[in-house]
Order: C-alpha cells, then structure tokens, then sequence
C-alpha cells in the first residue's frame, strides 16, 4: 500500500515534469510515469507491483487526454513484461533498468497505436509513421530512466519492508 | 470454487486489473467522458512540479547563459571599467526583453484578425505531445480567466489549436496537428475549401476533402474558413507540401506545414468568446 501511494505520488509529479521538460525540449516525448512500474516489476512482490502498474496506469490514461482504460490495461501488460524479463535477465543495474524502462515504454505506445486503430472515428487512426515517435519516446525515457535510477533506489529504502518482529523480539 | 479462487488469487485478480480497464476503454472509446473531481485534483497536483521544474530548468539556462557572461566579463574586466560591464549586462537583459516585446507585438498585431473577439493572452508552461493520446500543450489560464473549452488558440503565426479542457489556473490546448483535430479552411489564393487534419506528428498535418477539380498549388497557404463554428474565417492555418492526385477519386491529397510551429510556440493568444456568441458574430446580424 505504501509502495503503491509513493509510486502514484511519484508518477504525478513525473508527468509534470515530463511536460516541462517537453517544452524546453522542442516536444520530445516521454513516459516518465513508466518508472515506477519497471521498478516495481523489478523490485516489488505481485500484487503491490501490480497496484503500482495500476496507479501508474491511470496517471498515464489522465494526462494522455484519450478514453479511459487503455493505457491502465497496456501498463499492467508493460509490468507483467518487465517482470518476466526481470526472471531470466539481469535488470537490477542502471543499464538494464533503463533497457527494460525502454521496452517497456515501446510495449505500451505499440499497443496503444494498434488498439486505437480499432477505435478511431474514420480518418483518425494512427498513422504508421507515429512508430517512429513512439520509438523516439522510448528512448527518451529509457535515458530518464539511466537518470533517475538513483532516484529510484532512494525511495525504494523508503518504501521496503521491514522485517515484522517475532514473538521473542521486543 | 472459492478455493479455486483463493489459490489462483493473484492470477485473478492480475487477469482482471489486464482485462477490465479493456472492456472500460472499448465502451467508451468514442465517447471519452469528462474529468471528474478526482481526476482534476490529480492533474492539479502536478501543477506545481510542472512549475516547479519549468522555473528550475529556465534558471538553469540563465544561470549557464550567465556564467559564460561572466567569464566573458572576467576578460574584458582588465581591460574596461565595472561600469561597462553593468551596462553590458543591462543591454543583455534589454535584449531579452526586446526580443520578448518582438513576440508579442506581433501577437498584438495579429489579434485585429481575430474577429473582435475578446482576447486572453496566457503561455505555455507545458507539453504533451505524446503519440499514445492526445497531443496537448498546457498553458497559464484557465476557467478563472474565464476560458471554455472549444475556444480557438492562435500565436502569431497561425492557428495553434482549440482548447480541450480548462482548470481554474491553466488549459490544455488540442493542438492542430493532434489526429482528433480537423480545422475547415480555404486556399487563400484561390478560395478553394477543404479540411486540415492532425496526423499525431506535430511537425505535419493533412489535406482532407480537398476535391480534384479544386485549385490547389504546392505551397498554397491555407486560412481558416470559419464554416466549423471554432475559428474565425482568415486565420493562417498552414502550407501545401507534397500535393499529389491520384489516377481516379473524389479528392487530391497533400500534406500540410502548419504555420505555427506547436513544438515551439511560447505565447498564445485564446479568443475568448464563448462559443454561441462566437457563432452570431460569424452569422452576423439577423
């Protein structure tokens, strides 16, 4: 519950940042409120990481401006994802946190151009052409993610559980 | 089955947190409802990070721009009095402010062509073009200063977009190049009509409807028509690149340069009347 509150407060204040720093930077596009999920894929048990994917996933559907629901279900899938890859690959590295964060990043804008396809008004499916910029927001937030792996292992102290005391510790 | 349940609890209940928000999304897909309370609250929690960075960034800017100043400065202090350095300094600063005066002039400028209608002046502190959702820009004004949704944005250049939803100190615009956005607009050259369309780049947009028999040329600039009953007619809307036609069909294609460039644009103006009044002064008198 904990890690789930920090992770949506988190996530909030990344997507205001990420719009700030998309003005002074001629409109580069990220998912900075991904963070969080590939960190708790990587670090969390099951069901708080999926409750971190699901706050996540509502901030992102927020501050997307699009129908609710598509970006909540796609981040539960980019977290499922990460947590498989994090069984049969090294991701605890800053490296591999943000290769995974970039994965992750590009999992979520795929499958939200080809899902919109299927609901567009006529003459307002996403182009193809738009790969190229999901592929750019990738990137862009695979290097955040390189950035703020610090950051990350700052809260993850915060939010850790700690051991329950048995019954012969005071 | 309970204990069916209970076994497989955590598969479940990942199964349903996947599946739901689905089934939530294809029900209301064409139909996005409004932001609730909650959601409101949300966005306006990041209101002050937004801020917050946009100023840290800024004064990182000034703060490097006058460093280089100073190094600069440290040079010429051995050779010309504490005097002329101030005064270098001043002329910097009045650059800046000359150049901002330049924007905004123009803005003033433009706004005679905006139909008498009030105007807000507000700047963007925000940006969301994200190729996921909506294509969005953020800006400084909001309900407070009396914005609705559907009132058309405009910088200097041209037709930014529309407002898509307001809170009490900021807006997001729906840019023009946005894939939900269509704007009607006419060659201004040949007074030929059509539609521009977002394509969810924000560098491009899209002819639609622009039909064959048309006259369109490579390079013509397109201005608002004022027939979809968001902008006034006359606003610059873009230029015609790339215009081919097919062997057969209704229309010719092209796509289309809009004028301002929504990846840069740092001023808006916001033509504030609401839109039944919006719509009289279009129709004119009865």
């Amino acid at each position: 519950m904990k890690r789930a509150l920090a992770s949506f407060a988190l996530a909030v204040a990344l997507a205001g940042a990420q719009s700030a720093l998309s003005l002074h930077l001629g409109g580069l596009p990220f998912a900075l409120p991904l963070l969080p999920v590939v960190w708790a894929a990587v670090e969390a048990g099951l069901l708080e990481g999926l409750g971190v994917a699901v706050a996540a996933g509502y901030v992102l559907d927020l501050f997307s401006g699009g129908p609710r629901g598509l970006l909540v279900s796609l981040t539960v899938a980019a977290w499922l994802a990460s947590r498989l890859a994090r069984s049969s690959l090294s991701v605890r590295g800053a490296l591999g946190f943000a290769a995974l964060t970039g994965g992750a990043t590009t999992l979520v804008g795929l499958g939200a151009l080809l899902l919109a396809r299927f609901t567009a008004a006529p003459g307002t499916a996403p182009a193809a052409s738009l790969v190229g910029r999901v592929l750019l927001e990738s990137l862009a937030t695979a290097v955040a993610g390189l950035l703020l792996h610090p950051l990350l292992r700052r809260l993850e102290r915060f939010v850790e559980r700690q051991p329950e005391p048995g019954l012969l510790a005071r | 089955m309970i204990q069916l349940l209970k076994r497989y609890r955590e598969m479940v209940v990942t199964a349903v947190a996947l599946v739901v928000p689905l089934f939530v999304y294809f029900a209301h897909a064409r139909h996005p409802g409004a932001r609730t309370a909650v959601d409101r609250l949300v966005v306006s929690a990041s209101r002050p990070v937004e801020w917050l960075v946009g100023k840290a960034i800024t004064g990182a800017g000034i703060a490097w721009y006058d460093y280089l100043d100073l190094r600069h400065a440290r040079g010429e202090a051995r050779r010309l009095s504490s005097e002329v350095n101030r005064l270098a300094m001043d002329r910097m600063e009045l650059r800046a402010v000359r150049a901002e005066n330049d924007r905004l002039r123009s803005l003033l400028d433009f706004a005679p062509a905006a139909a008498g209608a009030p105007i807000v002046g507000a700047r963007v502190v925000g940006v969301r073009l994200d190729p996921k959702g909506l294509q969005l820009l953020t800006v400084d004004r909001g309900s407070d200063q009396g914005l609705q949704r559907m009132m058309p944005v405009v910088a200097a250049q041209g037709v930014v977009g529309r407002i898509h939803s307001v809170l009490p100190g900021s807006a997001d615009v729906l840019v023009l190049t946005d894939r939900n956005s269509s704007v009607a607009v006419r060659v201004e050259r040949s007074r030929a009509r059509a539609n521009v369309r977002g394509s969810g780049d924000p560098t491009v947009a899209r002819l639609d409807f622009a039909l064959r028999a048309d006259d369109f040329l490579e390079g013509d600039l397109l201005v608002t028509s004022g027939t979809d009953g968001v902008f006034p007619p006359g606003l610059p809307v873009g230029r015609i690149r790339g215009l081919r036609k097919g062997g057969q069909g209704l229309y010719q294609h092209a796509e289309v340069v809009p004028a301002a460039d929504v990846t840069k644009v740092e001023e808006v103006l916001i033509l504030a009347a609401p839109r039944e009044e919006a719509a009289a002064a279009r129709l004119g008198p009865p």
